[in-house]
């Protein structure tokens, strides 16, 4: 099944028939939905259903695998970003990835902040400083480290770490942000911690979570879309795709029955 | 051909020094070419080692050096044994080459470079200006390791071939009808005297200068490991 949600507001992200296949597996079956600006989509499913591979393909780290083949359409602000003739570069920094583990680079906390900004050639140190400064207070690190510039990111906790990729990631003030599952690696507090981050990330930025906690999906999510190998199977509002699912594989789901 | 006199054209008169210029000329050519092979395979996609590059690794670790030094030996021999060093040098980084770059590949493609690696594409870094910066960078002291480790067996691997030499020698000698004990103190190479000390130990420079050898290879391998830090403690702060 295919999941279309329209929403009054011009589309932020917009999906059409999204395919990607290794080999003879396809992962994605036909993705279609549309998300609006300064919405924050919650991707749940079970393992193998396509929650990573969807962030994946949307912003092109599938290249990375020849084996991967990805067709239909993936639109930002109205842009398409699929095809061979686009910049995969530009569009990576326009759809920020970040991953379950923190992966912090061998530099800096300062350089790993302003390493897209660096890559895409920006020199001016006033430019990057400032830059480094806010997306620090968008991560809420400013007060807690934002004069520890200098420091290794190892020498922090996990959470901080993650915060700090998060942080690279909006430097490059992204059309949206895209998740693969944050906390994963981090205990109860940490993940209370990062979740009010998002919460608060949230209300400025595009955002999309792929998460296998159904109940940080329901706080951080405003539209939820419940895959299962490959297809969407519902997408909707998050308050009622939790209270009132309409497919019966989704209440499944969300009831803890494996089907 | 005798091994004492006529084997090269710089001077043989201390084993060590020959040694060190061998392995001095091999081992940044070796490093190079491995770092570079490691590289291009790095920067192509994920990092994932190419069936190729590993096999030939393993068969490249797997190669005993008396293999090394037995080839040595042979183009000595075919070339006149002139340019010992050089010729010691080309023999050996190309046996140590496949086991080189088959280790930086592997610490290219471990899982911690692979993240490293997807997050600064994620960045929207290109992938040359990942594997040249991101790799190197996080990389440096593991590249480091496997350069002294290299060059420890380099050191090992001219030792074989001095005595497949001293061998080769001897036998020419007694064939000519010369003095049948070998002079210790001027054998080629240090290593090579480390074996003659064995059946003639009460000659202590020669044993000195073996021993010296030995400290050289262990220091080496003690610097690998000392950069490489510990496998299995985590230098992570939850």
């Amino acid at each position: 099944m295919t999941g279309v949600r329209t929403v009054g507001q011009e589309a932020k992200l917009a999906l059409a028939d999204l395919r990607a296949s290794r080999g003879s597996v396809e992962a994605l079956r036909g993705i279609t939905f549309t998300l609006p600006d300064a919405t924050s989509l919650a991707v749940i499913g079970g393992a193998g259903s396509g929650k990573s591979v969807l962030l994946r393909a949307m912003c092109r780290m599938l290249d990375l695998d020849s084996e991967w083949r990805v067709s239909g359409s993936v639109k930002v602000d109205g842009e398409e970003v699929l095809g061979d003739a686009i910049d995969v570069a530009r569009v990576r920094r326009k759809l920020g990835l970040v991953f379950s583990q923190p992966a912090v680079l061998p530099m800096s906390v300062f350089e790993n902040v302003i390493f897209g900004l660096r890559a895409m050639g920006v020199r001016d140190p006033r430019a990057l400083e400032d830059a480094y400064e806010r997306a620090m207070r968008r991560v809420m690190l400013w007060e807690q480290l934002g004069r520890q510039q200098s420091k290794r990111p190892t020498d922090f906790s996990f959470e901080i770490r993650q915060r700090i990729c998060i942080a690279r990631a909006v430097a490059l003030e992204p059309q949206a942000l895209l998740l693969d599952d944050p906390c994963a690696a981090l205990d109860p507090v940490a993940t209370q911690t990062l979740e009010d981050m998002l919460s608060r990330l949230r209300r400025e930025c595009t955002l999309v979570i792929a998460t296998n906690n159904l109940q940080q999906a329901a706080r951080l999510s405003d539209v939820t879309c419940f895959l299962e190998r490959g297809d969407v199977v519902e997408i909707g509002d998050t308050p009622v795709l939790f209270s009132r699912p309409s497919d019966t594989r989704t209440e499944d789901f969300l009831a803890g029955r494996v089907s | 051909m005798g091994v004492n006199v006529d084997l090269a054209s710089i001077s043989l008169t201390d084993g060590l020094s020959v040694t060190l210029s061998a392995v001095g000329l091999a081992l940044p050519v070796t490093m190079l070419v491995a770092l570079l092979a490691a590289l291009s395979v790095a920067a192509r996609a994920s990092g994932a080692a190419g069936p190729l590059v590993r096999s030939a690794g393993r068969s490249g670790r797997a190669a005993p050096p008396v293999v090394t030094g037995c080839a040595i030996a042979v183009v000595a021999l075919l070339m006149g044994a002139t340019n010992v060093a050089v010729i010691a040098a080309v023999a050996m980084a190309a046996a140590t080459l496949p086991g080189a770059t088959s280790a930086l590949v592997e610490i290219f493609s471990s899982i911690e470079a692979r993240q490293r690696l997807y997050a600064a594409l994620a960045a929207g870094a290109s992938p040359q200006y990942v594997a040249l910066i991101v790799h190197l960078r996080a990389s440096l002291r593991s590249v480091i390791a496997v350069a002294l480790r290299t060059a420890a067996r380099m050191g090992v691997d001219s030792g074989v071939l001095v005595v497949a030499l001293v061998g080769a020698g001897s036998a020419e000698r007694a064939a000519a009808s010369a003095p049948s004990s070998l002079d210790l103190t001027s054998l080629p190479f240090a290593a090579g005297q480390f074996f003659a000390a064995a059946v003639a130990p009460a000659s202590h420079e020669v044993l000195l200068r073996a021993a010296m050898l030995v400290v050289l290879v262990l220091v080496l391998h003690g610097a690998a490991r000392l950069l490489e830090g510990e496998p299995y403690r985590s230098s992570v702060a939850r």
